[in-house]
């Protein structure tokens, strides 16, 4: 064990939860602001992102001494400074969007920039143009999208209004209601199923490159991933089914254990030999386990539980086409950190429940610089192939014991199971959001039946 | 436990408080045999049913107050409140949180807003 | 009586939209709230982020108790629009363009001018010229001390504009042959002439609630945690949320710009209710760490009263 860490003054080594997100978050000292006298000033041309400053254990008179006083006016002066940047952007590259508030959609009438690779989808809309109905595709954008372009200062946004502008004379050019940023606000959150704390995690990935889409298409035009390889089904079991199957396992086990088991010698099962320590472990193993077998919580699930993926996420490099996005590189549940208690094992059991299972991780590239020394004097490793299992049934899963156990070539030794436990097969990544504040936490199924015990 | 060498100096409280007698024994054998306390005494702590402990940390002066205690107890703010005023308001007492198996963590609780140091 | 600061209600969340008004509630009244919004010029981190403030409703239910802001119904306080205002707004944005239009036009017509009127020599010789009394220009400006920056553009301009032929349709795209203008987009809407917080602004929580745009505090635990940020801010702390900390606040010594927080705060809504001494272990050693110390905000709903208790690691065992 690492005793250090059993001491409460030790630091434990940060997590980084998005593993390829800012550096920003693993920081210890999380109750620090930025340092906003070290935001780069709107004409650098290239934006850094400078570090944080350092800070007193706190002010030494009332109200602080005279140097303490100065430091915090100029990082106020600083901030504010940086707030009252306008949104500007050049008539050539501004987007234009008429928001209808009674399907919750922005209808972009023009479209200009980068964004629009990754956001928005095409929706066949009838739009009745003088008098003759039309049936025809636009691009629509999300609220999230909407106000997302709105905030940065990419688009300006109309708000569709009865008022009939065309023939108010000056008025000829423009599609409607003018949105502010803060009208955006007010009136986009709420709708189509987008809470605050939803939106928020959508501009934080945003800012960061990464392309984000709904899980649930909010309309049926929405493009969704193809399932290349569909999740394994649950079964939904009825009540009876659920009844029939509680009953059915134990005794399908008890069967096999009387006709198969030898109770006078556990181990010595005439069906297999036991070559080494691990059959003999795999053999000692009779009591299902693994993520196959279905729980047995008997608890009343909450109505609706607040645990749902909501956004498919993509890394900036994965190749994304918008008409046809493939299986996202996370799946985000975003709950408000206020009012949502932790998931229960229901609850996680179901989120894992829809998920695909991922290929096994990576050794890790990203190493300390001690590392790295030690890698460069030590030999190569032997062998780095992990000891990867075919895919095996649920009866043997079940019954691991009923099967002569495969004989594995590679040398079993070697194979670091750490990464892989930690890892796990499945993943998915809660965003828990709290006034403001944004936590990412991800959560992982571990596969410890399927490593070797020994 | 009515063996042990330490067992003399506990007779009186143990069998009073049974439920939380376990807690009280470890602590007083950690505080005494490991952490080399001096002029250990137990002290009654009846608002909490059960004993507590005077004693000084070695080589220094000040009278410190523990007050055993199991992992799986529910506590609450009135509780210390009360231990606090049967134990004449010390400036902290010290929390021994007994686990099953025997190790023992403790923590400085003090009423009011205290500063952490510096 | 000091103004007091509309908080912007959509959701029954409480954003602030005007800087003065972030400034006065960081100066004055000691309440930071989170920026949450992109910033425009530096919209691909996270680290600064810009407007909306979004407030704790702990922090909204303080401001509002103590007299120093007020609950606007923003969703109702943006109106309808009539024809004249819109017309008004927009013919605002047309001459704002108009005039961009113009100064660029000027400057390319000039440049014009003086490439057909000199040969490729003169040319040179009059760069090194202007460049000359620009230089000089600076150094001028820099003795007086102004921006050095500033006068950039004093060589080109200074003849008479001719009047561009503006085709002013930026919304559809037929419109490619205007020149390129810097449009600035609205951030807050306190300037339009159809945003009145007349008739939805409130001033008690009680009303606001009664209105059904605001809920909080609905139950004794968020009523615990309102009276507990009230005694510590009233104590003259500064307040931060401690959800990364695994507690409800943070308290600060001064503004969290310049100060380390001392306490992670955790609120507990009555003396009876449980403490699990695991809860103190996993506090208490997540404040050593990271050098606070833990708080235990006691909440007495019949006394009133807010007790506290400081938790830290002992030091030995």
């Amino acid at each position: 064990m690492d005793d250090t860490l059993e001491r409460p003054t030790s630091i434990s080594k940060p997590v980084d939860l998005v593993d390829d997100g800012e550096d920003e978050q693993s920081s210890g000292e999380e109750d620090q602001g930025p340092d906003w006298t070290k935001i780069p000033s709107v004409s650098t041309a290239r934006p850094f992102i400078p570090k944080r400053g350092e800070k007193d254990f706190e002010p030494t008179a009332a109200g602080g001494s005279g140097l303490q006083r100065h430091v915090l006016d100029r990082s106020r002066h600083a901030m504010l400074e940086a707030l009252s940047a306008p949104r500007t952007i050049s008539s050539k590259s501004v987007s234009y969007a008429v928001w209808y508030p009674d399907i919750a959609r922005a209808h972009v009438t023009m479209s200009r920039g980068i964004h629009f690779t990754n956001m928005g989808h095409s929706v066949a809309r009838t739009t009745s143009v003088e008098d003759s109905k039309k049936f025809a595709k636009r691009l629509e954008l999300l609220p999230e999208e909407t106000l997302y372009l709105v905030e940065r200062g990419a688009m300006l946004c109309w708000k569709a209004s009865d008022l009939v502008l065309t023939d108010a004379p000056g008025l000829d050019d423009i599609d409607g209601v003018p949105m502010t940023v803060q009208h955006a606000f007010a009136e986009m959150i709420g709708t189509a199923d987008l809470t605050l704390e939803q939106y928020q995690v959508f501009a934080y990935l945003k800012r960061l490159g990464y392309v984000v889409t709904r899980t649930k298409p909010p309309n049926p035009e929405y493009p969704v991933p193809s399932l290349i390889e569909p999740p394994k089904k649950r079964r939904v079991l009825s009540c009876f089914g659920r009844v029939l199957q509680l009953v059915q396992w134990p005794l399908q086990l008890l069967l096999g254990l009387v006709s198969r088991f030898d109770w006078w010698r556990p181990i010595r099962l005439s069906c297999l030999q036991i070559s080494d320590t691990r059959s003999l472990f795999r053999s000692l193993r009779f009591l299902p386990g693994g993520h196959d077998v279905p729980l047995h919580v008997k608890v009343s699930p909450r109505v609706t539980s607040p645990y749902e993926i909501f956004y498919n996420v993509y890394k900036p490099s994965t190749p994304f086409k918008k008409t046809a996005p493939p299986p996202p590189d996370y799946s985000v549940v975003v709950v408000n950190a206020r009012t949502t208690p932790m998931p229960t094992l229901t609850e996680l059991a179901a989120l894992f429940g829809a998920l695909p299972e991922l290929p096994p991780p990576l050794p890790r590239k990203r190493q300390s610089f001690a590392q790295h020394k030690a890698d460069a004097t030590a030999p190569p490793p032997a062998s780095t192939s992990q000891t990867t299992h075919p895919p095996s049934s649920l009866v043997q899963r079940l019954f691991p014991w009923a099967f002569p156990s495969r004989a594995s070539p590679e040398p079993v030794r070697n194979a670091n199971p750490f990464l892989s436990l930690k890892t796990g097969k499945k993943m998915v990544v809660i965003a828990a959001v709290d006034a403001g504040m944004t936590s990412f936490f991800r959560f992982g199924e571990g596969v410890f039946t399927e490593w070797p015990m020994a | 436990m009515d063996q042990h060498p330490s067992y003399s100096e506990l007779a009186a409280f143990l069998p009073n408080y049974p439920r939380a007698a376990g807690a009280l024994f470890q602590t007083f054998n950690d505080l005494k045999l490991a952490q080399q306390w001096t002029d250990l005494e137990v002290v009654d702590l009846a608002s909490c049913s059960r004993g507590a402990l005077r004693g000084r940390r070695p080589r220094t002066e000040e009278v410190l107050c523990v007050i055993p205690c199991s992992l799986s107890e529910s506590l609450s703010l009135a509780w210390l409140q009360d231990a606090f005023h049967e134990l004449e308001s010390p400036s902290q007492i010290y929390l021994a949180i007994n686990t099953e198996d025997s190790s023992i963590v403790y923590y400085k609780i003090s009423p009011g807003i205290v500063k952490p140091p510096v | 009586m000091a103004r007091r600061i509309p908080l912007r209600v959509s959701n029954n969340k409480a954003y602030v939209w005007d800087i003065d008004d972030i400034a006065a509630l960081r100066a004055d009244h000691h309440i930071c709230g989170v920026l949450i919004g992109t910033l425009p010029h530096l919209s691909q981190q996270n680290v600064f982020l810009g407007v909306p403030l979004l407030l704790m409703p702990e922090e909204v239910v303080l401001l509002v108790d103590k007299h120093l802001a007020v609950l606007v119904d923003d969703p109702t306080a943006h109106r309808h629009p009539s024809v004249d205002a819109l017309r008004h707004w927009n013919a605002e944005r047309a001459a704002a363009a108009k005039h961009q239009i113009g100064a660029a036009e000027t400057k390319e017509a000039s440049e014009k001018a003086a490439k057909l009127s000199m040969s490729e020599e003169a040319i040179r010789k009059r760069r090194e010229r202007e460049e000359r009394r620009a230089a000089a220009a600076r150094a001028k400006a820099l003795a007086e001390g102004e921006d050095g920056n500033a006068p950039e553009a004093s060589g080109s301009g200074s003849r008479a504009a001719p009047s561009a032929p503006f085709e002013q349709r930026p919304s559809t795209p037929s419109a490619q042959a205007t020149p390129a203008y810097t449009i600035t987009l609205p951030g807050s809407s306190s300037d339009l002439q159809w945003y009145s917080s007349e008739g939805c602004t409130y001033e008690s929580v009680a009303d606001a609630q009664a209105a059904g745009i605001w809920t909080y505090p609905a139950d004794l635990h968020e009523r615990a945690k309102c009276r507990v940020f009230r005694d510590l801010w009233e104590k003259g702390n500064f307040m931060g949320g401690g959800v990364k900390f695994g507690g409800d606040f943070l308290v600060y010594p001064g503004d969290p710009m310049r100060y380390h927080s001392h306490f992670v705060a955790t609120v507990i809504d009555s003396p009876v209710s449980t403490i699990k001494p695991m809860e103190i272990v996993a506090h208490g050693r997540l404040g050593t760490a990271t050098k606070k110390a833990h708080l235990f905000c006691g909440w007495d709903d019949e006394k009133q009263e807010v007790s506290y208790f400081s938790i830290e690691w002992a030091g030995f065992g």
